[in-house]
């Protein structure tokens, strides 16, 4: 009966070039489904995911190089580093002499405050909007410009555009989130080519996500970053991808117009070297805690937290401003099985604040929650229906990590070894 | 120096414990890390506690009570009244307790569950031993009851709440005010006074004690029985002694 | 050796953790039995009086005291403990206690003020042993460090003998025996084991002067 069944198991289809075996991080209980960043301007809907490297002893890179960091890093050492870049970059005249993005957030909050009033630089604040942004992500936003006193400036997308893109992304790469991304992340090089700032600071490192950083010099975001997600200098948006559809089919069939894409489209390098454009990330001269963060940020700007625990998860103040966010975490764990919980948890033990045991309670417990509260805005927003919703991400799921039952889909493999597959220890 | 005993007015620590550390959240949120059970109880009580208060932080989200072991080494050398509360879901899980050496227990979500269960208990364990905790969000022109460590809302009105227990056979009320536990701006005066003189029996603020002040306001203004104080303490700000001689002269 | 009463009410361990405090010997009984080798009787509990006194009928410890009592052993009631030594408590209609102290256990009431609830019961919280007719010396209440003590209790005992309170108590000037004493019978309407420093003394007191039989 046994030998049957591993026959099977290794028939069955696995999407998206993920590895066939299932495990799980011994330290922080992160799946080894999960995926580096995606270079999303290529993403589409046959894209192969690279996913996060385990060791032999079956622990993730990002608890390797969180462990490295809490042991091997001398942070005056990385102190002085970051004094010596914002001595080189300072204003003496007052106007902006760095950018930092942000949404009001825990991490930005800290991250804002930390340059213009320790380090005394001049930030200039930068912001991409949430697809919709939930009440308490508006405020949170509000009191970091009103309490914290900082410029901003705020960049929304064209509405029509944006709802559209997403609607693609969602049913060509079950990725809602994949515009809202895109946007962001080309967003900061972009401020900084427009006004002249040649310094950008963002928060977290990536490698806290388990993202290789190929960072040639310490702290420095190259072109070539795998967390930058580019992996060719194109800026001409009928060559490049969005929502898993090209430019060129977008202008075409969707009647979308080319001007309407420069929000997602990237600064072309020669802009970047020619400005001298310097990214950097505050985390990697600061030793990063986001539950720090968020006492920080609460003592500064009056930040509020969710009201009620965030659905998916168990906490309270970790991504809290856009009400399609949920959705992101949701159509995670239906393509990886990796939910919010297990990304909220996997980072707290990391940092030390639980063990991986509580992080399996609190999977077993919150893990793939499907979020109600904003979810009929969500379906609105990509123009489908519940039936629809879910008849699409069932086209998603992975054979070899979802099975079929009478009560409906069930994990193959957990890391509470509950799965439906578990019991046969293949 | 025997310490000072308020009249009418106990001053109380309360330690939310995670494992074998005490922390300190913010409007119940976070796990900052702040002392050790043991050594800040033995501190408090040297300094004149009227009472301790043990909250097991994370019992709902794990599914277990972890406390025991904790309860029963601070119960031998602890010669005033300790309430336990934390993830308590049934008789059995207060008995258990009880018998460990907690004087009171405190619970919330399983008494906005199933409200039967305080009455069961007053009537196995004596009225005197049954803490209703509220957390109490702002909610429109009221307050809203939260259960699950004010992680899930319940649309149940906290002040009816209040009274409801009342009548089913809670001993005491402990009000926690979730939008400034943490804060160490003041008590939310307004829920205070909502609460404190609607009811008959001994009410216990907590959330917000940042000052001398915050106390001696409540202390002077209203009918309540005592406050449970955490980041006063936890972070040296004012001592009990502090406290207690602030609001002698009154 | 002193022994607790368990009459299946109330929870032994805070007793327990004082006497152990105390380097003091105990054991804990729960039925009736030989009790000669046991030089003090503590008589512990929380809850009602109705089940109190069915507790101890239950396990015959009701006559167990009573002859204790007649024969000279020191006893201590706390809280309920005290409240179950007089001869009847008026809480659900009538129920007749042990007769060692002759009075009456009465609810506390109180009326709103200004349609406020400012007086709470229980009682619960530390408040004041005030003298009353008897020298604190020599006693129970021999020598304490402090004179404030922790309440928890919606009854209080009216004694017709004024002169077996040796304690009185007010809450919200309602005064009430916080302390009583009948030759080798003890009574402590707080509780000693939750009080302290002073609570200690007044165990401790228990132990050393209760044989004295003036």
């Amino acid at each position: 009966m046994n030998k049957k069944l591993v026959l099977n198991q290794n028939d069955l289809e696995v999407k998206y070039g993920l590895p066939r075996k299932v495990l799980f991080c011994s330290s922080c209980n992160m799946t080894n489904q999960r995926p580096n960043s995606t270079n999303e301007f290529l993403h589409n809907k046959s894209s192969q995911k690279k996913t996060i490297p385990f060791n032999e002893e079956g622990r993730c890179s990002a608890c390797l190089h969180k462990e490295k960091q809490h042991k091997d890093i001398d942070w005056k050492e990385r102190e002085e580093e970051l004094n010596a870049l914002c001595n080189k970059y300072r204003s003496k005249d007052g106007s902006y002499d760095c950018i930092v993005p942000g949404s009001g957030g825990k991490d930005s909050v800290y991250a804002a405050w930390m340059l213009k009033y320790k380090y005394n630089m001049h930030p200039l604040t930068v912001t991409w909007s949430p697809h919709l942004y939930t009440e308490v992500g508006w405020n949170n936003f509000q009191n970091w410009i009103h309490k914290g006193g900082f410029d901003n400036f705020l960049f929304t997308p064209n509405g029509k555009t944006h709802r559209l893109l997403t609607r693609l992304a969602t049913i060509n790469m079950l990725h809602p989130f994949q515009p809202f991304i895109m946007g962001q992340k080309t967003y900061v090089k972009k401020m900084c080519a427009q006004f002249n700032i040649p310094l950008a600071f963002y928060g977290e490192m990536p490698g806290e996500y388990g993202n290789i950083t190929k960072s040639k010099t310490a702290g420095e975001r190259t072109f070539n970053d795998a967390g930058h997600g580019f992996e060719k200098n194109e800026t001409d948006p009928e060559k490049l991808f969005f929502g898993g559809v090209s430019g060129e089919e977008l202008i075409k069939k969707y009647k979308v117009e080319k001007n309407d894409l420069l929000a997602y489209t990237p600064l072309s390098s020669e802009i970047e070297e020619k400005k001298k454009i310097d990214v950097h990330y505050l985390g990697y001269y600061l030793k990063w805690d986001p539950q720090e963060c968020y006492y920080f940020s609460v003592d500064k700007i009056d930040f509020k937290a969710n009201p009620v625990r965030t659905e998916g998860t168990y906490s309270k103040y970790n991504s809290l401003d856009d009400k399609i966010d949920g959705y992101f975490y949701y159509t995670s764990y239906i393509k990886f099985g990796m939910g919010r919980a297990m990304q909220d948890s996997a980072q707290e033990c990391r940092n030390q604040k639980i063990t991986p045991e509580e992080g399996r309670a609190l999977i077993k417990k919150f893990d793939g929650e499907l979020p109600q509260r904003y979810f009929n805005e969500f379906l609105e927003y990509i123009s489908m229906n519940t039936e629809e919703f879910h008849d699409l991400c069932d086209t998603f799921r992975s054979p070899h990590l979802w099975k079929k039952e009478s009560s409906g889909w069930k994990l193959r493999h957990t890391v509470n070894k509950d799965g439906v597959d578990d019991k046969f220890n293949t | 120096m025997i310490t000072k005993r308020l009249k009418n007015f106990r001053i109380i620590p309360r330690l939310d414990i995670k494992n074998d550390t005490v922390i300190k959240g913010i409007h119940l949120e976070g796990l900052r890390v702040v002392g050790n059970p043991t050594e800040l109880t033995q501190k408090y009580y040297n300094e004149g506690a009227d009472e301790i208060i043990f909250m097991d932080a994370v019992a709902s989200l794990y599914e277990r009570n972890s406390l025991d072991l904790i309860v029963e080494k601070v119960a031998k050398k602890l010669f005033v009244p300790l309430t336990v509360g934390g993830g308590l879901r049934n008789l059995g899980d207060i008995e258990k307790v009880l018998r460990l050496g907690a004087d009171k227990v405190a619970i919330n979500t399983a008494a906005v569950r199933n409200p039967n269960l305080i009455s069961e208990a007053a009537n196995r364990f004596g009225s005197q031993c049954i803490v209703v905790s509220i957390d109490a969000k702002k909610k429109g022109d009221s307050w809203e009851s939260y259960v699950d460590t004010g992680r899930e809302s319940t649309n149940l009105d906290a002040i009816n709440w209040a009274k409801e227990v009342v009548d089913l056979g809670a001993g005491e009320l402990l009000i926690t005010s979730i939008d400034r536990e943490g804060t160490k701006k003041g008590f939310e005066e307004d829920l205070v006074e909502k609460i404190a003189s609607k009811v008959p029996i001994p009410v216990i603020a907590c959330g917000g004690a940042g000052s001398v002040d915050h106390v001696s306001s409540l202390y002077k203004k209203f009918p309540i029985s005592a406050v449970a104080c955490a980041s006063i303490f936890h972070y040296n700000i004012s001592s009990i002694a502090d406290l207690k001689a602030s609001m002698e002269t009154e | 050796m002193i022994a607790i009463i368990d009459y299946g009410l109330s929870n032994m361990k805070s007793i327990e953790n004082v006497l152990s405090f105390l380097s003091l010997d105990y054991e804990v009984i729960n039925t009736a039995t030989d009790m000669t080798k046991y030089s003090h009787v503590i008589l512990p509990g929380v809850g009602a009086f109705i089940d109190g006194m069915k507790g101890l009928k239950e396990r015959g410890l009701d006559i167990v005291l009573k002859d204790l009592a007649n024969k000279g052993v020191p006893i201590l009631g706390i809280c309920l403990g005290m409240q179950l030594l007089l001869d009847k408590s008026l809480e659900f209609g009538e129920t007749k206690g042990l007769s060692l102290f002759s009075g009456v256990v009465k609810p506390l009431k109180f009326e709103k003020k200004d349609n406020m609830y400012d007086k709470k019961v229980p009682h619960i919280g530390w408040n004041r042993l005030l003298k009353n007719r008897v020298e604190w010396e020599g006693n129970i209440l021999d020598n304490l460090v402090g004179d404030e003590v922790y309440f928890v209790h919606s009854f209080f005992c009216d004694l017709y003998n004024q002169n077996q309170v040796i304690a009185n108590t007010s809450y919200h000037n309602h005064m009430f025996a916080s302390v009583i004493r009948n030759k080798n019978v003890y009574g402590c309407q707080f509780h000693p084991e939750k009080s302290a420093k002073v609570g200690i003394q007044i165990v401790e007191n228990f132990i050393k002067f209760g044989e004295k039989n003036e």
